[in-house]
């Protein structure tokens, strides 16, 4: 993984040069993901990496790449672009260094540390002045809840003889105050409901590029992070885990109601991502092997899939200039060409076969349901209402009317068509690969 | 609804016809006028839905649609380090600018240019049917307290009176409007406006040679569902005694849903709901607006695709002298008397092809006098339109009445200021109210001021609907005189149009602004 570092290091240097960076970007995924194969070996040290690891930190690559591509405007417009690209290259450095390790303490620092690009890409090439407020609530959220997690961090390793959770198989901590102090951090990165309120914020004002790996990895970050230090908890775990599955679950349903209430296309596709995280949480709660399974499996399809839309939203707003429902409509016959990935996209995020997604929700419906029955009518429920809300999202922007003043624009350029490719070039080529590792 | 799509992608060759869209079956939805033509041919400039364009001008606007340069783009952008730590307060903390310049309203996805009482109107309805964030509106206003502004300086006049259908439709949503405008324009820590509406009718008075019309205009009132009543000239001077009928052959005289209102009550009314209803409003005088190079395709997927400039921002400066720029989706034209001027900063009318046609709304000033007459018609007096032009109502319970006329073509006065030419009432419009309301000769002259019509030059009335170029910029003006009346439907029509994409209740595709670069202009009979 170190290796990965240094490359991500000398990516610093190419921060002018837009194509070759992405170009770049867009190899080095491949390079780590056929780096693949030591991984259940594993090496003691700093740096270890299983499965996990591997596919978020190639979803990372791979959507700094997507991203960077999305952002012409900034390049062409000269809206510092330079200094852009090394946000985003210095985010991809902490965000490989977060998955690719082993040892808490450095998990945590990059996991603050990712937080600094992405409050300064939102406040720097965000839109409105209520971008102010969005990105102090994502920093604020976010780093008031990792507090316990870094003095809980502490703790363990004064307890513990090191910090690395390769270490942490054995259920050790019994103690209530740990177990929230490490989840808590996680809970709002995710975001669960009750700490959700950043995240439609955060969206709604940051750039596309911005919003793009927000969702795409950003959020990950708190999934994954649950699934390290899970087994560490395991104890305290299943006295909790009434408490955390019903706010993810039913907090999932109350996200997913107010997604379809939404003016906004982005701040749905925002509301989207609650409702999914939801699920991960779900998932990963059940300590089961089929729920983190499932967990890891949305993790990696709500990432593309999210990235998708938010670009989607993206290249209907560098046109139009609006995001609101009320007034984008009849793209289909506007841009039809982008119809189709309209339709891919929604139909991903609603968990349709053949998508990855959907492998993902089988695997927590029959993970939920064995946890307990009841689960059936909730979970099913933010299935039903994850199909309301995808559906009314692609006939309010494809169907109905062309709006007349708005209706000159062109339809997707090479590179846009690229951009959505590729988020849903690996989605369906992810699909076996997920159900033999996970099956 | 699918097949729309399906039919554009598979072209039969014997489908290729210049005029693609119409062999399409199902109804399209179209915009201002009936189909929407593409054209296939290369040299041809993009025609936007709007335009339908008749074959005698095929030839005049066959030549290509250049947008000039438009205002430049203003500030560089702001390092985002150093945007960052201002908005932190580590830096710029000193700065009032900083400070002004983090909270102001950037992007929208409505802006509206002027907010009198169209752009109130406008921003009212628009924000009904977008609650909150559906749709972000901004009305920029250089002047809040209304000093010139025609709403303010109107006389208030309602009438059905017209003799085109489009504006008599109007006016009696106008009416309607207004009758229940205290209930509608009231919120939740909001009273609605009185507006104050006296419903003592329009009269209006024909000689011999113009009863014919006003029969005519009668019949079609009537049909429309006004309730207006015609007198001769004996019935006239029963109805009323103070009147002199010398002259007159037939006289009109509405009865219901006729009179006069407070502009004031309304536009504050509108105003204040609209700001409940999150509505910005922003003081600042426009000055510039930015275009962008957009890529449009004829037809999607198929068709010629082609570069043109779409208005994507507005420049305004502010009080202090600090222009800021505001992005938007739609810009509505709701200036009044100076939207010739502003519209010139789109490139409309200073370019070629559609853009070369300007607007032409200016301003024109109009006198209005108060004086007091002891002998006057008393209570019972409407707002009567003299057969020579000048009008005259009675204002208050005192005895005091307002009375005013348009000038003819050659006695235009000046439109450099709003000072009050006091001969033109002595020379003018006393004589011709004193002719007809003997009471009238014992006066006493007390205020008079001035407002300006935004008068549109091309046909004295209104410009609803966006230009066939750039097809976000909507205009909703030059009404001439007759504006505040029809203030409510215009604010719903340009509301329909934006987010329906046509006109739902009243149509008035024939108030576009295409029949300016047609040439094609729409009269009305009865002008004040």
């Amino acid at each position: 993984m170190l290796k990965f570092l240094f490359i991500a290091v000398s990516l610093f240097s190419l921060t002018g040069h837009w194509g070759v960076l992405i170009s770049f970007l867009l190899v080095i995924s491949f390079v780590w993901g056929l780096s693949m194969e030591n991984f259940n070996l594993g090496i003691v040290g700093l740096a270890q990496l299983d499965l996990l690891s591997y596919l978020l930190g190639f979803l990372s690559v791979w959507i700094t790449a997507l991203m960077l591509m999305m952002s012409l405007s900034v390049k062409v417009s000269k809206n510092f672009p330079a200094v852009f690209s090394g946000l985003s290259v210095g985010m991809l450095f902490f965000l490989l260094m977060s998955f690719g390790t082993s040892d808490l303490i450095i998990f945590y620092i990059s996991f603050e540390a990712t937080l600094i690009p992405i409050f300064l890409l939102v406040m720097g090439w965000g839109y409105q002045p209520e971008r102010v407020s969005a990105s102090l609530y994502l920093l604020f959220y976010t780093l008031a809840a990792s507090l316990p997690l870094l003095l809980s961090i502490l703790w363990v390793g004064s307890e513990e003889m090191s910090l690395d959770y390769t270490f942490f198989w054995k259920a050790r901590s019994t103690s209530v105050l740990l177990f929230w102090g490490m989840v808590l951090a996680f809970l709002v990165k995710l975001p669960v409901y009750f700490g959700h309120v950043w995240l439609p914020k955060a969206h709604v004002e940051a750039p596309v590029a911005g919003s793009m790996i927000l969702a795409g990895v950003l959020l990950k970050l708190g999934g994954y992070g649950l699934v390290r230090v899970f087994p560490y908890l395991e104890s305290k775990l299943s006295e909790s885990s009434s408490l955390l599955m019903s706010v993810s679950v039913v907090g999932g349903v109350l996200a997913s109601l107010i997604c379809i209430r939404q003016t906004d296309c982005k701040s749905l596709v925002a509301y989207s991502s609650v409702a999914h995280m939801a699920l991960v949480l779900l998932g990963v709660v059940t300590n089961t092997f089929l729920g983190v399974a499932g967990a890891v499996v949305i993790m990696i399809s709500h990432g593309l899939c999210s990235s998708g839309l938010f670009s989607l939203v993206g290249m209907i707003y560098e046109r139009l200039g609006t995001r609101s429902l009320v007034l984008i409509r009849g793209l289909i016959s506007m841009a039809p060409i982008s119809s189709m990935w309209w339709f891919l996209f929604s139909v991903s995020n609603m968990a349709a076969p053949p998508t990855p997604n959907l492998l993902g929700e089988i695997y927590l419906f029959i993970v939920s349901l064995g946890w307990w029955s009841g689960t059936v009518l909730l979970v099913g429920l933010l299935s039903f209402m994850a199909g309301a809300y995808n559906l009314y999202l692609f006939i309010t922007t494809q169907h109905g009317g062309e709006i007349s003043s708005l209706s000159l624009m062109s339809d997707f350029s090479f590179r846009e068509h690229i951009v959505l490719f590729f988020h849903m070039g690996p989605f369906i080529l992810l699909f076996p690969f997920l159900s033999h590792f996970f099956s | 609804m699918f097949n729309r799509a399906i039919t554009g992608v598979q072209l039969k060759p014997w489908v290729q016809s210049k005029y693609l869209v119409q062999n399409l079956s199902f109804p399209v939805r179209s915009f201002c006028n009936g189909e929407k033509k593409f054209s296939s041919k290369k040299d041809e400039p993009v025609e936007s839905p709007s335009s339908l364009i008749p074959k005698d001008f095929q030839a005049e606007l066959n030549e290509e649609t250049r947008c000039p340069p438009l205002a430049q783009p203003i500030e560089p952008f702001l390092h985002p380090i150093k945007r960052s730590l201002d908005v932190l307060g580590i830096t710029g903390r000193n700065d009032p600018k900083t400070h002004n310049n983090l909270y102001f309203p950037r992007h929208c996805d409505i802006v509206i240019i002027g907010g009198g009482i169209m752009g109130c109107s406008i921003a009212y309805w628009l924000k009904q049917r977008g609650h909150d964030n559906g749709l972000r509106v901004i009305v920029v206003e250089r002047d809040p307290s209304y000093t010139r502004a025609s709403t303010v300086l109107s006389v208030g006049g309602l009438r059905q009176q017209f003799s085109l259908p489009e504006n008599i439709q109007m006016s009696l949503f106008g009416a309607e409007f207004l009758r229940n405008a205290k209930k509608m324009l009231s919120g939740e820590n909001l009273e609605g406006p009185d507006v104050q509406f006296h419903p003592h009718g329009y009269l209006f008075l024909a000689t011999e040679k113009g009863a014919d019309q006003l029969i005519e205009n009668h019949k079609l009132q009537i049909s429309l569902g006004a309730k207006i009543k015609l007198f001769s000239a004996n019935k006239l001077k029963q109805k009323f005694p103070w009147i002199n009928t010398s002259g007159v052959e037939l006289a009109s005289f509405g009865q219901e849903n006729e009179g006069w209102f407070d502009p004031w009550a309304l536009l504050n009314g509108f105003r204040n709901k609209a700001i409940e209803l999150g509505v910005t409003f922003v003081k600042a005088d426009t000055v510039g607006f930015e275009t962008e190079d957009m890529m449009a395709h004829s037809k999607p997927g198929v068709g010629e695709s082609c570069t043109y400039n779409k208005l994507r921002r507005v420049h305004v400066r502010l009080a202090d002298g600090d222009v800021r720029t505001i992005d938007f989706a739609i810009c509505v034209m709701a200036a009044g008397a100076q939207s010739g001027e502003v519209s010139k900063l789109t490139g409309v009318g200073m370019g070629t092809g559609l853009l070369r046609k300007a607007l032409p709304v200016e301003p024109r000033k109009r006198y209005v006098y108060c004086f007091h007459a002891p002998d006057g018609p008393g209570l019972d007096c409407p707002l009567t339109v003299d057969t020579t032009g000048s009008y005259f109502r009675r204002e208050g319970l005192g005895g005091h009445y307002i009375a005013g006329k348009s000038p003819s073509a050659n006695e235009e006065p000046g439109i450099a200021n709003l000072d009050v030419d006091y001969t033109f009432f002595d020379q003018q419009v006393w004589p011709d109210v004193a002719h007809r309301v003997p009471g009238f000769e014992n006066i006493k002259l007390k205020s008079a001021w001035s407002g300006y019509y935004d008068y549109n030059t091309f046909d004295q009335n209104g410009v609803i609907g966006n230009h066939p170029y750039h097809t976000n910029l909507f205009f909703a003006t030059g009404f001439s005189g007759h504006g505040i009346q029809q203030a409510p439907a215009v604010g719903r029509a340009i509301m329909e149009l934006i987010v329906d994409g046509r006109f739902v209740d009243i149509d008035l595709k024939r108030f576009g602004f295409d029949r300016i670069i047609t040439n094609r202009p729409v009269f009305e009979q009865n002008i004040v």
